[in-house]
């Protein structure tokens, strides 16, 4: 996600992860999404708005999503929704972000393998 | 409300990083969409500040989409493997496809005419004037039709991709292949021979292998003519 809203840069791939978890839940369009996001992680996470529909095409060419044109409160709106190989992907992704946070929280714990050595 | 100056500052925007027509276009439409609901949020806010710090600047937009549209396709993921291996492929493929389809013609035109081409074969007669026209007609497809259809589709590629500069490297490989090679028709008394293939000869190229060069290197130019004028006009606006 670009500018000075987005957040760092070893977040990269977190948008992703987190457009197939909320598409999982229910179709929705961009502004919806967007809202979702801000809304589930209490405004902690925040980008430039216009940067979530690159990466909704992307997962829609990679055929993770698949999109409809729909009338969405009285207002003609493209609405994305999670396909098969979609959850696939969710299930993959939430996998190894387990484990990522797992082994981040390890080393910030300071278990066995992540306390410094003395000098 | 996505103003009339916001949306042609991010067409421009996103122009300017040669992405697809129809992929702006989409793009367009859904952030208009989003801006519209930026303003029916807060109708009191200034449109274009207010936009830009929602949604983020023309510039922020157009780079993300292209970041993304190039993930998205192999090309964009794999450039030197479509851009550079891939026009080697693509000319040994259109080569053997040429001829092929020319040999299915040629079966067909002996088909229809009654076994006029093939009357001969066997019999140690020269070729007749009809089917050493054939033969130089065929000889001049090959030698054009593979190269120029080669350039075309990496070009094309490249623009739809979003990687029109990488198109110039295939351009320019299409070119060189093109120039070594060759395909040769003679007619010894006893038959035509049709000789074709790849190889640098010495310095023995000829005119017609120069010529076969000239549309991927024409279309090279132009591409690289066109970028060095983008280049320009962007320094130009920045300025």
């Amino acid at each position: 996600m670009a500018g000075k809203r987005s957040n760092p840069d070893f977040l990269n791939g977190v948008p992703e992860l987190l457009i197939l978890q909320l598409l999982d839940r229910r179709p929705m369009h961009g502004y919806d999404l967007v809202h979702a996001i801000r809304q589930a992680s209490a405004a902690k996470l925040e980008f430039g708005e216009g940067c979530i529909y690159p990466v909704l095409h992307r997962l829609e060419t990679e055929k993770l999503l698949s999109s409809r044109r729909e009338l969405v409160g009285g207002r003609s709106r493209i609405v994305y929704r999670l396909t098969k190989s979609g959850k696939r992907r969710l299930a993959e992704t939430r996998t190894t972000w387990t484990e990522i946070v797992a082994a981040v929280e390890s080393i910030l714990q300071g278990s066995e393998h992540g306390k410094p050595s003395l000098a | 409300m996505a103003s009339q100056a916001w949306r042609s500052q991010l067409i421009e925007a996103l122009h300017r990083q040669h992405l697809p027509r129809r992929y702006i276009e989409r793009l367009v439409e859904e952030l208009s969409d989003h801006a519209d609901d930026l303003f029916l949020e807060s109708p009191n806010m200034d449109v274009q500040p207010h936009n830009d710090a929602r949604l983020g600047t023309a510039e922020q937009l157009a780079q993300t989409a292209k970041l993304h549209f190039r993930r998205s396709t192999f090309a964009g993921r794999h450039p030197v493997v479509t851009f550079v291996a891939g026009p080697l492929m693509s000319m040994v493929a259109a080569l053997i496809g040429t001829v092929l389809l020319l040999v299915a013609v040629v079966w067909l035109v002996d088909c229809v005419t009654g076994g006029v081409l093939s009357k001969n074969d066997g019999t140690g007669l020269p070729p007749s004037p009809f089917e050493m026209t054939l033969m130089q007609v065929m000889n001049c497809i090959v030698r054009f039709v593979p190269f120029a259809w080669s350039t075309w589709c990496f070009v094309r590629l490249g623009r739809h991709s979003g990687l029109s500069r990488w198109s110039i490297a295939s351009c320019g490989i299409v070119a060189a292949t093109a120039i070594l090679f060759y395909s040769e028709m003679s007619n010894d008394g006893t038959g035509g021979r049709w000789m074709m293939g790849f190889g640098w000869r010495g310095w023995k190229i000829d005119a017609v292998q120069l010529a076969q060069s000239v549309i991927p290197m024409a279309v090279a130019v132009a591409m690289l003519w066109r970028c060095a004028d983008g280049r320009s006009e962007t320094l130009a606006t920045e300025a």
